[in-house]
């Protein structure tokens, strides 16, 4: 149709309403682009990128015979894609379109008229000498495979692999610990509605264990992975539990036959407060309900000689095998959902506190498992020696908002420590004090249960707890754990004496949050939570296309933004998968094999490991699926052996050559 | 801190015979002068220039001190 | 033998005469050298800051330069508002260049050289870092006869500078105290203050201080205090009489100074260690260290 010598260059400039037109010429410029070499049209428009704007490009490419178009306007952030597919549309390669820039660089940082249009114009003359070397070029297609990885079953990974099983696609939930269930397992009531956590929980739980789409494997971790979005490749190890779960039954008769006649050994799941055989489950309703040998404690494991009452227990099922070897799974999959949820601040951290040093100071999470009916004390609120409180005090914001160890708000720790005054009031009657900095309430029904917190005449006072401590000024205070804090509304310092103490632990990322990060390769942010890509417009994604994250260990948030969250990267899985294919950016880099001189310079530096050294053929290659334009390897290159689609060394000298020739 | 402390000093604004910022005075005299001081000296002219009363309640004290040769009357 | 310069400020010439005698006892039996400061001046502690902080500075500024003079450079300073000070001087001529200027100029000005390489030491930190718990545990000549003690450790050598120790539950003198083989206890106000120069000039405040000090430590079931400070020494000896009056409770306790304390365990003569001169606790003091004076001679 048209000879690729023979360049005919189409320039649009735009006026963007006023937003360029106020302090460039457009006019001027749209004139002075039609006397420029190889433009056979130039027009100037209100608003290029409406409607009418691209039928004007896609006519004249048909009238005009253009080959080449550029459009003065604005950022190709917003509208390279736009005119691209006009471009396209028109009957031309999409890439054979250059977009210059004159809002944000010029009409938006000039004041005068006059230089500015002549800077346009030097931007103009730059861009179309640019565009007549443009090559033409193809966007990749990566195929998306359609099974889905999901890390972590708590609550995220359970809604995101019904979510997405549900919707007919095949879902791995891969959980380190046991049984999928998380931290939420563990809470009794919920805020505000006091909902059950594990009534609401165990039923989720259960259609994951039933769902004909669902592959669950508990007690793993991932170990490896490789690949890119649409094909990765996953290895899965599978760590002995000891007992064979497609023949167990769950009937948990090898825990009541085990040699120990006591528990002995300090419960995880109940942190502690409660106590566990080496073959146990870690909760009644723990999803699959297999238990597991733990190696560290079981006799068998550190002697040799142990009755084995527990395999004779199992009788003819034969499910438990003390040979078992941890198994490596390797998976395909299309996608990944990171939902490794968060860990509690060690209180610890704060010695003025007293944890652990003394006896009645406890984490909220410690005070979950008191409240709840089914934990160690089978609901009963008491001390360390079996006695009912009578006063309480709920310390908040111990490692959040604070500069000597975590700054950030953990979001939920108001809420809980509210819903634990209501639960704590209610079990023991005792006088319940919140000490709080400022009291965060923003979702709904949070606020109206604050209110009835304070109907049922909760203390509240409003100041960081200083210190902690067991010594006595008086007799009222013998015996007792003494708050001391300012009370900012009152104007002084003050001494609570309380029986109980309950510290409101905040959220921080998981210790191995690095660890997991290097092998999804995904960032972080400087708290160490993951990083999503954009804070408001894309909160599940990462930079890494084909990873998606769900509930906190993204950030601290509560169960209903968790869950939301969840279905949000179920649903950006889905569109993935049902897309079929991804389409890549063309503008990848590529290693011209006459000048490569096997340095291998470019591999290390690669920040995406796109970049592979081939020993046979002692040449650098670079993968085209991973490859995101960065040009870092390019510059690298001591031989010039790398070249970029769409910035390539000829298209870069003549725009550089038409900045600086002067009209 | 201590610069609100030198302000009201200087505006005059402690009572004249507050025994805290009398002490300070005669310390920072004392120094200035001697170059070093002693405590026995310190407290008499603190307690002379504020509030003679303290000297009673010390007295059972300053003898115990005194026999223990812990006061010492001169620099030494 | 290493040579340490020996700032024992005003009040380890007066009241904490003690604090002095057991000082130099002490390092005399480990066998390190201190050599007094010559022509030392007071330090101005706060009291001088708080009048004249343009000057405060020069006071301590003149003091180690004068170390500087005499070729030695660690100063040892056992009265914590002496080692804050110097300490404070130290770190402020560096910090603040301002500071520096002043300072620099004044010392030039009165033929002194300049502040660097002096370091501000105190003698819990020198024993900590430079002798060891360990040593001091091999070189024990005498048992401890005495009950378990508390360590006070007072509020100024741990904060804001933590080389001594740090200030949230220091344990540097428990540890030291119990390699020597004396129990202590747990104490939680081991960094309380003890009202400081209170007890004179706003006296209740700074007697009921010390009654919440001498009250946990009883509660605790510690049979003495052991400080680093002679006026923290001085307020809670000193008071335990009008406490007494005050609340019928009965409070005898001595209050020894750390030096006291190990020189009497590691075989330091008991006459030169200044026990005489506590006012509390004089029956536990003649028990514990007095009957054993004899045989403790036929040690030493």
């Amino acid at each position: 149709m048209f000879d690729p010598d023979d360049i005919r260059v189409g320039v649009y400039v735009c006026h963007c309403g006023t937003n360029i037109a106020a302090t460039v010429d457009v006019r001027e410029l749209a004139a002075y682009g039609a006397g420029l070499p190889h433009v056979a049209v130039s027009r100037e428009y209100k608003y290029v990128c409406s409607d009418p704007g691209q039928d004007l490009i896609r006519q004249d490419i048909r009238d005009h015979g253009l080959n080449r178009i550029v459009v003065a306007s604005c950022s190709p952030h917003l509208h390279e894609h736009t005119f691209r597919t006009a471009t396209a549309m028109g009957g031309l390669n999409a890439f054979y379109f250059h977009m210059v820039n004159i809002r944000e660089q010029i009409s938006w940082v000039n004041e005068d008229k006059v230089s500015g249009t002549a800077k346009a114009k030097d931007l103009l003359r730059a861009g179309v000498r640019r565009v007549a070397m443009h090559r033409p070029l193809e966007r990749g297609s990566i195929p998306i495979h359609p099974d889905v990885l999901i890390v972590g079953g708590g609550i995220a990974g359970i809604h995101a692999a019904l979510t997405l099983a549900n919707a007919g696609k095949h879902v791995y939930l891969v959980e380190r610990e046991p049984s999928i269930g998380g931290h939420m397992a563990r809470f009794d009531k919920t805020f505000p509605t006091l909902d059950c956590a594990a009534c609401i929980l165990t039923p989720k739980m259960s259609s994951v264990k039933n769902h004909p789409n669902i592959t669950l494997w508990t007690y793993s971790d991932v170990s490896a992975l490789e690949g890119y979005v649409g094909s990765y490749k996953v290895t899965v190890t599978r760590r002995p539990r000891y007992i064979d779960e497609s023949l167990c039954v769950g009937c948990l008769e090898c825990i009541d036959a085990c040699v120990y006649k006591q528990a002995k050994v300090p419960d995880e799941f109940n942190y502690g407060l409660g106590k566990r055989r080496p073959v146990y489950v870690p909760f009644p309703q723990a999803v699959p309900l297999v238990p597991v040998i733990d190696p560290e404690t079981c006799i068998q494991f550190k002697s040799g000689k142990c009755k084995k009452t527990c395999i004779e227990a199992c009788g003819d099922r034969h499910a438990i095998d003390l040979r078992q070897e941890a198994k490596q799974e390797i998976i395909e999959v299309g996608s990944i959902i990171v939902s490794t949820g968060f860990q509690a601040y060690d209180a610890r951290r704060n010695p003025y506190y007293g944890y652990g040093v003394y006896p009645n100071v406890y984490t909220a999470l410690e005070v979950e498992r008191l409240v709840n009916a089914s934990g160690p004390t089978a609901g009963e609120v008491v001390l360390r020696d079996g006695r009912k409180p009578q006063t309480v005090g709920i310390v908040h914001c111990v490692g959040s908002r604070d500069e000597n160890s975590n700054r950030w708000c953990s979001r939920v720790c108001c809420m809980y420590s509210l819903k634990l005054a209501h639960l704590i009031k209610e079990h023991t009657g005792a006088e319940v004090y919140n000490f709080y900095i400022d009291m965060r309430t923003p979702g709904k029904g949070f606020e109206e249960f604050y209110q009835k917190l304070l109907n049922e005449r909760v203390h509240f006072i409003r100041g960081r707890v200083a210190e902690i401590a067991d010594w006595g000024l008086d007799a009222t205070e013998e015996g007792k754990l003494v708050i001391r804090v300012e009370d900012t509304l009152a104007g002084k310092v003050r001494r609570i004496p309380v029986d109980m103490v309950v510290l409101s632990t905040g959220l921080e990322p998981q210790a191995d949050a690095n660890d997991i990060r290097r092998l999804f390769n995904i960032s972080c942010s400087s708290e160490g939570f993951f990083l999503e890509r954009h804070p408001k417009l894309a909160p599940v994604s990462t930079f890494t296309d084909g990873v998606f994250l769900a509930g906190c260990c993204q950030g601290p948030k509560d169960i209903p933004d968790t869950v939301a969250q969840a279905g949000a990267a179920a649903a950006e899985v889905l569109a993935l998968i049902d897309a079929g294919h991804v389409e890549t950016e063309p503008n990848t880099a590529y290693v011209l094999d006459e000048f490569c001189s096997g340095c291998k310079t470019c591999v290390g530096l690669c920040p995406y490991h796109a970049i592979t050294f081939q020993e046979e053929r002692r040449k650098s290659e670079i993968n085209q699926a991973l490859c995101k334009g960065c040009g870092t390897c390019v510059a690298a290159c001591p031989s010039a052996a790398i070249g970029q689609h769409l910035f390539e060394d000829s298209e870069i000298f003549e725009e550089v050559e038409g900045i600086l020739t002067y009209a | 801190m201590y610069g609100l402390k030198r302000e009201a000093i200087q505006e005059g604004l402690q009572p004249r015979r507050l025994p805290v910022a009398v002490l300070a005075q005669e310390f920072y005299h004392m120094v200035r002068r001697r170059g070093r001081n002693s405590e026995f000296s310190l407290v008499l002219r603190m307690a002379l220039r504020s509030n003679p009363f303290i000297l009673l309640g010390m007295i059972r004290t300053g003898w115990k001190l005194f026999r223990k040769s812990a006061i010492c009357l001169a620099q030494r | 033998m290493s040579a340490y310069s020996y700032f024992p400020g005003c009040s380890l010439r007066g009241t904490g005469a003690a604090y002095e005698e057991s000082l130099l006892a002490l390092f005399h039996v480990l066998g390190l050298s201190l050599t007094e400061l010559e022509d030392w001046n007071c330090c101005g502690a706060t009291s001088y800051m708080s009048i004249d902080e343009g000057s405060a500075f020069l006071l301590s500024a003149r003091n180690l330069a004068l170390a500087h003079k005499a070729k030695c450079r660690d100063v040892v300073a056992p009265c914590s508002a002496c080692y804050l000070v110097l300490r404070k001087t130290q770190d402020y001529a560096v910090r603040y260049p301002a500071i520096g200027a002043h300072v620099g100029k004044s010392l030039a000005a009165a033929n002194l050289p300049a502040l660097d390489g002096v370091r501000v030491r105190h003698p819990l930190e020198v024993l900590y870092n430079d002798v060891g718990a360990d040593r001091i545990h091999q070189l024990v000549k005498r048992p401890w006869r005495g009950g378990p003690v508390a360590c006070y450790y007072g509020c100024q050598i741990v904060r804001p500078y933590h080389e001594v120790d740090r200030d949230c539950n220091p344990t540097r003198m428990d540890e030291l105290l119990n390699a020597a083989g004396v129990p202590t206890v747990e104490y939680a106000l081991k960094t309380k203050c003890c009202g400081g120069s209170l007890t004179g000039t706003m006296h209740e405040i700074g007697v009921r201080l010390n009654y919440v000090l001498l009250k946990e430590a009883v509660r605790k079931r510690a049979q003495a205090i052991v400080t680093v400070c002679p006026l923290c020494q001085y307020n809670l000896d000193a008071c335990q009489a009008e406490i007494r009056r005050g609340t019928g409770e009965r409070y005898d306790l001595p209050i020894l100074y750390f030096t006291q304390a190990l020189g009497w365990v590691l075989g330091a003569d008991p006459e030169a260690l200044g026990f005489s001169r506590s006012i509390s606790g004089q029956k536990s003091i003649r028990q514990w260290f007095s009957t054993a004076t004899e045989e403790a001679k036929a040690y030493v």
